[in-house]
């Protein structure tokens, strides 16, 4: 049977458990991966050693942030509240 | 307190697909806390990618009412849809989560309390489960799980 991976490729066993996760992801009621969630766009995904992608934290809101296109600091309450203003995102 | 509804959907695969969604209305923040994507068909090696994707405008599909997960709940605000044939207007790059299972494999993903995937209250708005690849076609199902 071929390796379970990620959407990356990266086998789940490469998964890094985090402290606080903010989910997780079970395979076959197993538990494999912590997934991590941005603090700016509201997305989940998992840390993985040697990946090669860039994630970050952010000092304003104290919280880790996706990567590079997540690097200005919207809290994802805000972005939400301003959308609902407006009428549309 | 939020009302919690399950909601679910089954589709054979095509890449760039919708299998299943969940779409806000104006008075309500859907949040999703539970995602599980199995098959149905007959088992065998085959693989497939999907991503959890905002939309801001809905397509067309199947529509799917949710079930309160609490009897005595009122029915929910936000709806859902699945087997989408015109796609949602998808929102570029606003994309939540990506998993990958193979077909063998039932695989759930699980928010912490407090680290759902909300939906903004305007309507038309939603979370798509998108199929980004499929090796060989095969049949899907997606249950969300989600609160407002």
């Amino acid at each position: 049977m071929a390796a379970v991976v990620d959407a990356y490729g990266h086998p789940y066993g490469d998964a890094v458990s985090v402290r606080k996760p903010s989910g997780a992801i079970l395979l076959d009621g197993a538990h494999v991966a912590d997934t991590v969630q941005c603090v700016h766009c509201n997305g989940h995904f998992v840390m993985q050693r040697g990946s090669g992608i860039t994630r970050g934290w952010c000092r304003n809101c104290s919280g880790m942030i996706c990567g590079p296109g997540c690097l200005t600091c919207r809290p994802h309450e805000q972005q939400l509240d301003l959308a609902e203003k407006r009428g549309h995102r | 307190m939020a009302h919690r509804y399950a909601t679910s959907g089954a589709m054979a695969l095509i890449a760039a697909d919708t299998v299943l969604s969940v779409i806000a209305a104006t008075t309500v923040r859907p949040a999703i806390y539970d995602l599980v994507l199995s098959s149905s068909s007959t088992p065998n090696d085959y693989s497939a990618d999907f991503q959890l994707q905002r939309f801001s405008a809905d397509g067309t599909a199947t529509s799917t009412t949710p079930q309160p997960l609490d009897f005595n709940d009122p029915a929910a605000v936000a709806t859902s849809k699945h087997t989408y044939t015109v796609e949602p207007t998808l929102t570029a790059g606003e994309i939540l989560l990506r998993l990958s299972h193979n077909q063998r494999a039932t695989v759930r993903w699980v928010a912490a309390p407090g680290s759902e995937l909300i939906i903004p209250a305007l309507a038309g708005d939603g979370i798509a489960l998108l199929c980004n690849a499929v090796s060989t076609q095969f049949t899907e199902v997606a249950t969300f799980l989600f609160e407002e």
